[in-house]
């Protein structure tokens, strides 16, 4: 287990670098010039040199990509221009909000996925199938940025039942109970692309399962349906398993329109901002952390997998 | 009668040419409903539903200015936000009094195309950079397939709207964007399939007969390899129509007044509170066409199973 271990943090590492390259690269193609947009038509030529010097953007570019990349190292992510703040606090601050968030769609997606795609695939050919796997290629098909702004529309403007803007009320005292009336429709607009991908892979996968010998002998042996349901999610524990790993990128990719949308105060609206403003430091870093989390996330998937299925160790 | 038994030299051969012709062009079309990939374009209600429905989009968006009378950057002040099922605006026009009809069938043109495209672009490169590394293996295949795999650690939406911020807004840079997210899979598919196909004995004979790298990649491997390729990049589809309208959606691609859905969606959603009728109307198309693209990916991904 060890061994396999260490193989997949090797396998990590490259890509880890390669990702810091692009996303350092990424913005120096990008075209205008920060420091212009910063100071205005008024600055000086000695403002400008003055700040150029304190960004670092005279030095040559590999000597910029290592002392950004030995920063991120000391948690020091430089200092966002437009804002004049620590990148690293306010992507702390934005990150926790979008893993919330994150979460939320996940157990969304998770919890409905399941449940469509096993009753779709127990019931296979009926109407049943037929609805659920219907609602699973909807999901897959929605515009998360759409189906949030109809949410907006019939909860918020129609029936008027919940908050649609922001995480916590003005006048509230920042109570969890607030936090999930807040939570609820963001939650469900990111969570809906990751819950049609679940609800047809849990479907494929279960059919796929309950073909199979073993299960038809439980069946013949007169098991319950629960209890063969028990053993069929066991044996498809796996596959869906990588399959929500990939999803967690779609989960956090799809928080950024979703976000803007709820003005939830997120990585993905700090993304987004910084985008217009031509705020370096802070794109890079944002890009970077998002990536970073979808590596790693994805590094704990695969070591789950070699836990529940041994044969995985030895390929 | 008298014509057709002594008017050969004259009339006769053009006749029979028609004829013949004519008839060529019934058993063409004969063959091409016998077709696989035809006929699963329309194996059930839904998928045929499906296909029609893409079809009138892609005849809206090719057809536009002679289906609707109106101009769709110019509208009338006086009009604004009408509601749908004003007559002469039937399903309403939008803030600034244009048709919105009219837009959708223009901005299906935008959103078709900067949704295809870059699939297009990205079906060409990754095959030829699957080709290659599951052919060649080695060195090479390390290569690209671990450069690849870089590009698979960032999620899509992020790594479309950091290439797109990169170069700029316009629809160029969100047309090479989206083909650098769909570049990956689709490789990573071409390589699976080609190492698949030269574990086969044909491939084997050829080398053995002494056919050169091209040789075998252009007559043994790529047939095999593009059907593949081609029903995946399919199920694409979907995603890329969503993907493409969410960057323009963010102020990324299209750039005002060009009319496009993901644009006129972020337009109209300040008026969701006075006209949510109005306001849902180009999600609903991007809802509509990434659907009916899904669906036809399902049906030609089944057909080749089938076929196999």
């Amino acid at each position: 287990m060890m061994a396999f271990l260490y193989k997949r943090i090797l396998y990590v590492l490259p890509i880890l670098f390669g990702v810091s390259l692009v996303a350092f690269s990424l913005i120096h193609i990008m075209p205008g010039d920060p420091v212009d947009s910063l100071l205005g038509p008024q600055a000086t030529e000695e403002d400008r040199l003055r700040l150029v010097t304190a960004l670092g953007l005279d030095l040559p570019l590999y000597e910029q990509y290592f002392r950004w990349l030995a920063g991120l190292f000391r948690f020091d992510f430089g200092i966002s221009i437009a804002r004049m703040q620590p990148v690293a606090d306010l992507i702390g601050d934005a990150m926790a909000n979008t893993v919330i968030l994150a979460s939320a769609a996940a157990a969304v997606a998770i919890v409905l996925g399941s449940v469509f795609g096993t009753i779709a695939a127990f019931f296979r050919n009926t109407w049943a199938d037929r609805l659920f796997s219907i609602l699973g290629l909807a999901g897959v098909s929605i515009p998360h940025f759409w189906i949030a702004i109809v949410l907006i529309i019939l909860f918020g403007v129609v029936w008027q039942v919940l908050p649609t803007s922001g995480m916590y009320s003005y006048t509230g005292d920042r109570a969890f109970g607030d936090l999930l009336r807040h939570l609820l429709l963001p939650a469900i607009a990111a969570g809906a692309p990751t819950m049609g991908t679940m609800t047809r892979m849990v479907r494929v996968q279960v059919i796929q399962v309950l073909q199979e010998d073993h299960v038809q002998l439980l069946k013949a042996k007169g098991l319950s349906r629960l209890r063969v349901l028990a053993h069929v999610w066991k044996n498809a524990l796996p596959a869906i398993l990588t399959v929500l790993g990939l999803e967690m990128g779609h989960l956090f990719g799809g928080s950024i329109l979703v976000e803007t949308v709820f003005s939830w105060p997120g990585v993905g609206q700090l993304i987004y901002q910084s985008v217009s403003q031509r705020d370096i430091p802070m794109i890079q870093s944002g890009i970077l952390l998002v990536s970073l989390i979808y590596v790693l996330v994805n590094l704990i998937v695969d070591v789950l997998h070699g836990l529940i299925d041994p044969r995985i160790r030895h390929t | 009668m008298n014509s057709m038994s002594s008017g050969v030299p004259s009339g006769g051969k053009p006749a029979a040419a028609a004829a013949s012709a004519a008839s060529g062009g019934m058993a063409a079309l004969r063959a091409l409903l016998r077709n696989r990939w035809i006929r699963a374009l329309f194996r059930d209600p839904l998928t045929t539903a499906a296909t029609l429905f893409l079809l009138a989009v892609v005849l809206g968006a090719a057809f536009a200015p002679w289906i609707s009378p109106y101009d769709p950057y110019r509208g009338v002040i006086s009009e604004r936000l009408l509601d749908p099922g004003t007559p002469g605006h039937w399903l309403g026009t939008d803030e600034q009094g244009r048709d919105l009809f009219t837009r959708l069938l223009y901005g299906g043109r935008m959103t078709l195309l900067s949704a295809i495209i870059p699939i297009g672009a990205a079906t060409a490169i990754g095959l030829t950079l699957g080709m290659i590394a599951g052919h060649f293996g080695g060195w090479m295949h390390t290569l690209i397939m671990r450069t690849l795999d870089i590009f698979y650690a960032f999620p899509a939406v992020l790594l479309a709207i950091g290439v797109s911020a990169a170069l700029g807004q316009g629809m160029a840079s969100s047309l090479i964007a989206l083909g650098i997210v769909f570049i990956a899979p689709i490789a990573r598919v071409a390589e699976t399939t080609v190492r698949k196909v030269e574990a086969m004995e044909f491939v084997e004979a050829a080398r053995a007969a002494g056919a050169s790298h091209l040789t075998i990649l252009r007559t043994q491997i790529f047939g095999n390899v593009i059907s593949s390729v081609l029903a995946y990049s399919t199920t694409l589809l979907g995603v890329s129509v969503i993907l493409a309208s969410g960057l323009s959606f963010l102020g990324l691609g299209i750039t005002p007044p060009t009319a496009e859905w993901g644009y006129m969606l972020n337009n109209l959603r300040n008026f969701i509170y006075t006209d949510p009728w109005i306001a849902i109307q180009p999600g609903v198309c991007i809802f509509l066409t990434a659907i009916s693209f899904n669906l036809i990916g399902d049906a030609l991904q089944a057909a080749r199973e089938d076929g196999n």
